[in-house]
């Protein structure tokens, strides 16, 4: 850039500069690539033995009344044709796409693949989804545009030498892209939380800080010998009941700061670990740290690295300091 | 980067920033309650959202769950030889399934959504629509946390919108299939007709906590259902 160039293209260099030049968050994108892979995974195992009958073409919801019912409006592979093999292939060949996701072969090819495969089950069965399984499809539709391979990837991208000149505009390109799928997801997830309390504060249940009781007791939400000592202590029941919509209501405001960013994501980790312990919403619980974790930076996560590996340093020279007892 | 090139970059973040705006615009629109904008612009917010982009996030709100729910079946059984045809005893097939789940913790599957995820569909009410029919019988109260009127009514009610009878028809015929499999592994081949009671347990309220016995429980029934095999 010249010195005598126009004032607008200053400010367009600069700009253009400071969202191309770096890729931000990284760490948490690969992070959640683990995570989201791994549920989806998951996924996949835990509804092995029942595949068939959850999803298959002779199973509790048939190949005839899914695809009359689905045809108006979506779309899954599973409804392409009624036998029993193409259901195999389509089910193993997901789970497949989903082992290859998680490790990190080639995401940013895998991806597209893996989405359809489970975006086709999921619409296979709509019965038994949850809100987990419907923030897992948005995000990896923003995640098509994020680097996912630059950390814990088996093979995170294709390497090819050369192409020169091609190669910088591209590569800044990408990184435009990768950014705008990082604020997509944290937009949707800000969204989530956001639209969930001012759902919540129109609800007298949860105007009057009861609502916890209620949900707690729930057959399947509850966790036999703890759910009953939470939901019977009224101190308790308010104070989650009050704290869960204060929490999710100023969760996207928390983001704006530097400082109480990492307040937000921390609480909402402790707030889904609870979730999946007492109420075991496991898979729906960990899809939504996963979407949390990119709000934390490349440089925050390397500090923590730091950290523990510095304790974990520490640690090993005061067990070599110890005299052992064998020798 | 040149001159070129910054401009390059410039203009696509632009564009990806207004894309970026558009979709959240429209994520607002569909998941606001229903207000002046969004029900001028219904038709096109749904063309964009759905089916990729549908979401709901009114997560146990504005009024959580507070009962259990259950299906019992029973089958109309086929004469064995010169004998007459036999109706079996209710028999619960959710709680079984809930004890499952309950015991693997860690990565439970997803069997014992089926009787909440199938009721769901059946007694699936618009919103909207709602709202409209809660108003007609008792326009002072618009909250209305404590209405208890039984699903029954509902589903003698025409459905409301096309949503609602489609949501009502494939809950039907989950639960119907439900049932024939649960009927086919207990009675075996000679089922002929099930038939599906929907028990609910209210939990006693707040003040009542402690409260650990079963509380009330009201059950409906569904009308026969012609199995499968024998349509």
């Amino acid at each position: 850039m010249s010195p005598r160039a126009r004032p607008l293209d200053r400010v367009v260099a600069v700009a253009a500069d400071r969202v191309s030049c770096r890729r931000y968050s990284l760490v948490g994108a690969a992070l959640m690539r683990v995570v989201l892979g791994s549920v989806a995974v998951l996924f996949y195992l835990a509804n092995y033995t029942d595949r068939r009958m959850l999803f298959g073409p002779e199973g509790v919801w048939p190949w005839e009344p899914f695809t009359k019912s689905m045809a108006l409006e979506s779309f899954s592979l599973y409804s392409l044709s009624a036998s029993p093999y193409w259901f195999e292939l389509l089910f193993h060949g997901g789970l497949a796409l989903a082992v290859l996701f998680t490790v990190g072969w080639l995401p940013r090819w895998v991806l597209p693949a893996h989405y359809v495969f489970l975006w086709s089950l999921f619409e296979r069965n709509p019965a038994i989804l949850d809100g987990g399984d419907n923030l897992m499809v948005l995000v990896l539709v923003f995640l098509f545009f994020v680097d996912t391979g630059e950390h814990l990837a088996l093979r995170g991208h294709v390497r090819s030498a050369g192409v020169l000149g091609w190669s910088l505009l591209s590569r800044r390109l990408g990184t435009v892209a990768h950014n705008a799928g990082i604020l997509a997801i944290v937009l949707q997830v800000a969204t989530l939380y956001l639209v969930s309390a001012l759902y919540k504060i129109q609800g007298e249940l949860w105007q009057s800080g009861t609502a916890l009781y209620y949900i707690l007791r729930v057959n399947e939400y509850t966790l036999p010998g703890w759910s009953e000592h939470i939901y019977e202590s009224a101190v308790l029941v308010t104070l989650l009941t009050y704290g869960t919509v204060l929490f999710q209501l100023a969760f996207p405001f928390l983001l704006l700061n530097r400082v109480t960013r990492y307040l937000a994501v921390l609480g909402a980790i402790a707030m889904h670990v609870g979730i999946a312990i007492i109420m075991g919403l496991v898979s729906f619980s960990l899809t939504v740290i996963a979407a949390d974790l990119v709000v934390v930076s490349d440089a925050r996560y390397l500090a923590l690295l730091g950290k523990v590996k510095a304790y974990g340093k520490v640690r090993r020279r005061a067990v070599a300091a110890t005299p052992s007892r064998v020798s | 980067m040149s001159k070129r090139e910054a401009r390059t970059v410039a203009a696509v973040s632009c564009v990806l920033l207004v894309l970026l705006a558009w979709h959240f615009a429209m994520t607002f629109l569909l998941l606001a309650p229903p207000n002046p904008i969004s029900l001028r612009h219904a038709g096109l917010v749904e063309t964009y959202m759905f089916p990729l982009f549908r979401q709901n996030w009114s997560l146990f709100a504005p009024n959580p769950i507070d009962e259990d729910q259950g299906l019992l079946v029973r089958a109309k059984l086929r004469p064995v030889a010169q004998g007459r045809p036999e109706v079996t005893n209710y028999v619960d097939i959710t709680s079984s399934a809930i004890r499952e789940a309950q015991a693997r913790r860690l990565w439970p599957n997803r069997r014992a959504r089926l009787t909440s995820g199938a009721l769901q569909q059946l007694t699936f009410v618009d919103p909207t629509s709602e709202r409209l029919l809660r108003n007609v019988d008792n326009p002072s109260s618009d909250s209305g946390t404590f209405d208890r009127e039984p699903p029954l009514d509902r589903l003698r009610l025409p459905p409301a919108t096309p949503e609602e009878a489609r949501a009502r028809a494939d809950g039907r015929e989950l639960i119907r299939r439900l049932a024939h499999v649960a009927a086919v592994q207990r009675w075996g081949n000679r089922v002929d007709a099930v038939q599906v009671r929907v028990a609910r347990h209210v939990f006693p309220r707040f003040s009542r906590r402690t409260d650990r016995g079963i509380g009330d429980v009201a059950w409906y029934d569904l009308e026969w259902m012609p199995t499968p095999a024998t349509e």
